[in-house]
């Protein structure tokens, strides 16, 4: 049979078909504008992240880097050029640091060495000049250009000499170096650049924490948690020795995942509203297509036929939104990255990247999108058999019988209309649902993360006013700043509802084999460089010179403390002053390593002074630490027991809690009361408010992106119903005007209406309280990396529900009301007929 | 002899029709006793069914009054006309038009439930029955034959004890033998419960069966309208 060439008369057909259809186009257009909006604003954001990204760590380290190793082994080396995950590793070591120049007596800068991967690869995406080669001789120095005069280099250009005296690990020494060459870019302000011969000769080593470190360059762009600890295991990591992943590489992840959970959202809702739309399109016009059939026209064509709407639209719906979204993406691109935690300094721009893949991929996904939502209708058109469709009327229930049903004939009509066509009811509710789900994730999420939620955490103080002359080595710099005077001040103002002081007094723990000694052995070899074995001997005999505090609590602050720990200590015993809880300081102790042992402590001033705790628990709560940790433990006993211990304990830090929270007013009260105290300077303090707007600017616009996002999504689904309802309506417009005809009144019609509506919004309501509850808080606990309680934000989502409500009610009414207009209940009915 | 239920009064319809006035109804002055069975016939367009969706309240007249059973339609909102069809009128479409998701039984109480009140489960299967649908009462719609449906129709406008059946060519889809059939129950359940019928048709066989056939033209009531027009 020869083919006939009808494409003509077909692109004809569904181009008439748009003037028909106005209101089906109009919305499977909105869907397909929307969804390729959102598809190409979500991949640009994650590709201007990606970049950024790695902007921001070039900018922050001078390099680009994923991962950061303190002390390198040749063995580790040996791991790093082996492990296929790592695209490339630079040394960078501290061999010794600057005590004076020529030109300054208290320059700040450290001597450090990079090997050349380092210096010509990874960090040279962050120099932005450079004159003169790097460091080839031991003698030879590179230098910042914009750091000249905080190094004590002033003036100097490359290939003058300089005269330095500084201090290596063998000791100190003053030699003459030559400029070999300059740089500028970004961070390592206080480094001048040596030699690897000057290394060599320092007597560092690149395995010592102290000195070498190991820039990572990953060959993934992210990497899961798991396959990071795999990499950290496979270095097979020293005790001292840490590997840390920056704080973009480990967020990449999150970010991804999340690009990829909003495709597969944005897909879905694009799919059921198209599919929905296209299959009552179809399903309602089963005369039209049998009549095409009728007259001659092939399955095949008719299958072209939907197609080619299809492909009008989708052409139409991909253009329109990639013009919208590149149109937004030059204010909401920068918004929305800085909000994912880029920030480039008040000065640097956030550059949108325009990649032609990520074109590629939303006019991809949104046109298989479409290809598939019309792929199921565009069949059911082809199946229609000519001479049923021409005696076709609107699709009912297949069933021979149905049993008689109890209950209110209004809400069995409503119900028998949901579960008429399941599917279709399903795809309206998961549609419905999806929107909503991702309200209440996206608001759980920003809630929990919201400013309020994160500095209400740790015991929910106002202001902690801390007296900073407690950081001073010698204690005869100490000051009482929060004397009884400045805190009665403080209680005497009406807003303030509580205070708490965290007293403290400076002590010795004298060496003893029982407990100290396993103390400071544990300690020097988490933290020190040197051996305790070397330093005992000092501490044995001169306590004194390892001081540390011991801190005094109140009953509130204990209560907070004790609810904090893992295994909660007597409290009896520890108000009496019997027992201690001691600060972990990081070391691997467990409770079961040190319960019931003795500590003891001298007062510093007076080592005859000295008394004795049982350690009962273990913290790692630092807000408990004195001003300055020593090597000893920091020792927290109740106020009681510190007053026993000494009569004159300084306040370190005073915690207050207003009247009411986040107080502007007390606050201004609290800090003006700080800025005419004469030593103001020495007072610093730690705010709520402050916390809030810190956190608040860093948030930037996420709220309203987010929601943005959410909107557009909800609003697809929204359509969906819309869409659904009106069609379905239509539909059943001789239904409805039978039913009216025998007696049915306009007001029960629109409670019946009304009915259909609510169970549309229950079911959905439902859905997103089980499933989208689930997904939410498995989404939640998986970033939880502060512990925050889960806590569905209530009012946002009553807010949400209302509004689903009042549309899955409204909607129906008017609908009906445009049937209403259409005519008398006899014209409706003839109309059919 | 009984009083009037059903009367029109100078009763117009007027359509607008491509700049064209359609004149469906043209002055009719109709009139029909209690329990009496009228058979209204003409040709296609005459206006015989407009006639009856007024007389239902289907539909408003452009001018003129009906009045059924003393009340005029005219002064009816949607709602109370709503009411008055559930209560007065039973309807009778040449196409069935019963609820497709509805059991034969769950059509036929459906007036009943839509006024609030109890389905007298009795008198429900009784008029089934007489209309030899017993067996069908579970059945939907479409898995019924025609004469089955229109019967089905019938259980549904005389469930609610109407007093006045309006059918609408109930047997314009039927062949001749579920035709006699069903005019023979229409009129047996009208007996039964002391029904008025008008009856729509263009058959002059099934006019036949009525007490007094109406004969209408271009909008207006060219023979049988009066009470002295009787058979």
């Amino acid at each position: 049979m020869l083919k006939n060439n009808n494409e003509a008369a077909i692109t004809k057909m569904a181009r008439n078909s748009f003037r028909s259809s106005r209101r089906r186009n109009l919305t499977v257009l909105l869907a397909i504008i929307c969804s390729a909006f959102l598809l190409f604003t979500i991949f640009t954001v994650g590709i201007t992240y990606f970049d950024m990204q790695r902007v921001q760590n070039i900018r922050m380290h001078g390099a680009d880097y994923d991962a950061y190793l303190y002390g390198v082994t040749k063995e580790q080396q040996r791991v790093c050029q082996e492990d296929p995950d790592i695209l490339k590793t630079g040394i960078e070591a501290i061999a010794g640091y600057v005590i004076e120049t020529e030109k300054d007596n208290t320059p700040n800068a450290s001597l450090f060495w990079m090997d050349e991967t380092g210096w010509n690869e990874m960090c040279a995406p962050g120099r932005e000049w450079m004159e003169g080669t790097y460091p080839q001789k031991a003698d030879e120095v590179m230098i910042k250009r914009e750091s000249r005069k905080a190094c004590g280099l002033e003036g100097l250009q490359t290939g003058d000499t300089v005269t330095m005296t500084y201090a290596t690990k063998k000791g100190e020494f003053t030699k003459t170096f030559k400029i070999s060459g300059m740089w500028d870019g970004c961070a390592n302000n206080d480094v001048i650049y040596v030699s690897e011969e000057f290394y060599r000769q320092s007597g560092q080593e690149l395995s010592s924490t102290a000195s070498g470190r190991c820039m990572i360059d990953l060959k993934p762009r992210f990497m899961s948690q798991a396959r990071q600890d795999a990499l950290t295991k496979s270095m097979n990591l020293g005790k001292k020795q840490n590997l840390f992943f920056t704080m973009q590489y480990q967020t990449s992840l999150y970010i991804f995942v999340g690009i990829l959970g909003l495709t597969g959202v944005i897909c879905l809702c694009a799919y059921l509203l198209i599919y929905n739309i296209m299959y009552l399109s179809v399903s309602g016009n089963i005369r039209y297509y049998g009549l095409l059939q009728t007259v001659g026209m092939t399955g095949k064509q008719v299958c072209r036929l939907v197609q080619r709407q299809m492909t009008f639209l989708a052409a139409a719906g991909i253009a329109a939104g990639l013009f919208l979204g590149s149109l937004v993406s030059f204010f909401l691109i920068p918004s929305i990255v800085k909000s994912l935690g880029i920030y480039l300094g008040k000065s640097d721009k956030i550059l949108i990247t325009f990649h032609p893949g990520v074109i590629l991929l939303a006019v991809f996904l949104t046109g298989l999108t479409v290809f598939l939502a019309g792929r199921k209708p565009a069949k059911m058109a082809v199946m229609v058999s000519p001479v049923e469709a021409l005696g076709h009327r609107p699709p009912s229930s297949r069933k021979q019988s149905r049993k008689l049903k109890k209950g209110n004939i209004l809400w069995r009509l409503a119900a028998d209309q949901l579960l008429k066509d399941k599917k279709k009811t399903g795809i309206v509710m998961i549609s419905l649902a999806l929107g909503l789900s991702l309200f209440l994730c996206l608001v759980t999420m920003l809630e929990s993360q919201a400013a309020r939620t994160i500095v209400s955490n740790y015991m929910d103080m106002d202001m902690v006013i801390k007296n900073d002359t407690l950081k001073k080595e010698d204690s005869k710099d100490r000051k009482q700043l929060l004397d009884q005077s400045f805190l009665a001040k403080i209680q005497g103002n009406e807003s303030i509802k509580e205070m708490h002081s965290l007293l403290c007094t400076e002590i010795t723990v004298p060496w003893e084999p029982d407990f100290s000694d396993i103390w400071m052995r544990e300690f020097y070899d988490m933290w020190m460089e040197s051996s305790y074995e070397d330093d005992k001997k000092e501490y044995q005999e001169h306590p004194e010179n390892f001081g540390s505090f011991l801190v005094g609590i109140d009953r509130i602050e204990f209560s907070y403390l004790n609810a904090s720990l893992e295994h909660p200590v007597d409290e009896t015993s520890f108000l009496k002053g019997k027992t201690c809880i001691l600060y972990r300081n990081g070391l691997d102790f467990t409770l079961k390593d040190l319960q019931g042992k003795k500590i003891t402590c001298a007062a510093y001033e007076d080592s005859s002074n000295t008394r004795s705790f049982t350690i009962a628990g273990l913290t790692d709560e630092s807000y408990y630490t004195g001003a300055l940790i020593g090597l000893p433990p920091t020792v927290i006993v109740s106020e009681h027991a510190l007053h026993e211990f000494t009569e004159s304990p300084l306040v370190y830090k005073t915690s207050i809690r207003y009247q009411k929270e986040y107080d502007e007013e007390t606050e201004s009260q609290l800090t003006a009361m700080i800025e005419q105290n004469p030593y103001a300077d020495d007072f610093s303090y730690e705010s709520k408010i402050k916390e809030k707007e810190s956190i608040e600017k860093a948030q930037g616009h996420m709220m309203e992106i987010g929601l943005g996002m959410v909107f557009i999504l909800a609003f697809i689904g929204i359509l969906n119903y819309v869409n659904t309802i009106v069609g379905n309506i239509r539909s059943r417009e001789v239904e409805i005007s039978v039913m009216e005809s025998i007696g049915m009144t306009g007001t029960q019609v629109k409670k019946m209406l009304i009915t259909e509506g609510l169970l549309f919004a229950g079911g959905s309501l439902f859905l997103t309280a089980s499933a989208g509850t689930a997904v939410t808080y498995f989404l939640y606990q998986s970033m939880n990396y502060r512990d925050i309680p889960f806590k569905i934000p209530l009012l946002p989502m009553l807010g949400a529900t209302a509004a689903i409500l009042l549309v899955c009610t409204v909607i129906p009414v008017v609908s009906y009301g445009k049937l209403e207009k259409r005519g008398a209940v006899v014209e409706r009915i003839r109309g059919f007929e | 002899m009984n009083s009037w239920i059903v009367k029109t009064k100078n009763l117009k319809k007027y359509y607008q029709l491509g700049g064209h006035t359609v004149k469906a109804l043209d002055g009719v002055d109709f009139l029909v006793r209690e329990r009496e069975f009228v058979s209204v016939i003409g040709t296609s367009g005459s206006g015989k069914s407009t006639l009856l969706h007024m007389l239902g309240g289907l539909d408003t007249p452009t001018s003129g009054g009906v009045y059924i059973d003393g009340k005029s339609l005219g002064q009816m909102d949607k709602e109370q006309l709503a009411i008055f069809r559930r209560r007065k009128v039973g309807f009778v479409f040449q196409n069935y038009n019963l609820v497709q998701d509805l059991n034969v039984y769950e059509n036929a109480v459906l007036p009943v439930e839509l006024d609030g009140r109890r389905v007298d489960r009795e008198f429900a299967e009784e008029i089934l029955k007489l209309l030899k649908l017993q067996d069908k009462k579970d059945a939907l719609p479409n898995t019924l034959s025609g004469g089955q449906q229109q019967r089905a129709a019938i259980a549904r406008a005389v469930i609610s004890k109407p007093a006045i059946l309006l059918a609408d060519e109930p047997t314009g889809n039927l062949d001749t033998a579920s035709s006699h059939d069903v005019i023979g129950l229409l009129k047996l359940a009208a007996k039964q419960f002391q029904q008025t019928i008008v009856l729509i048709t263009h058959d002059n066989d099934i006019a036949q069966m009525a007490d007094r056939i109406v004969q209408i033209e271009d909008g207006r009531i060219v023979k049988g309208g009066g009470l002295h027009a009787e058979k």
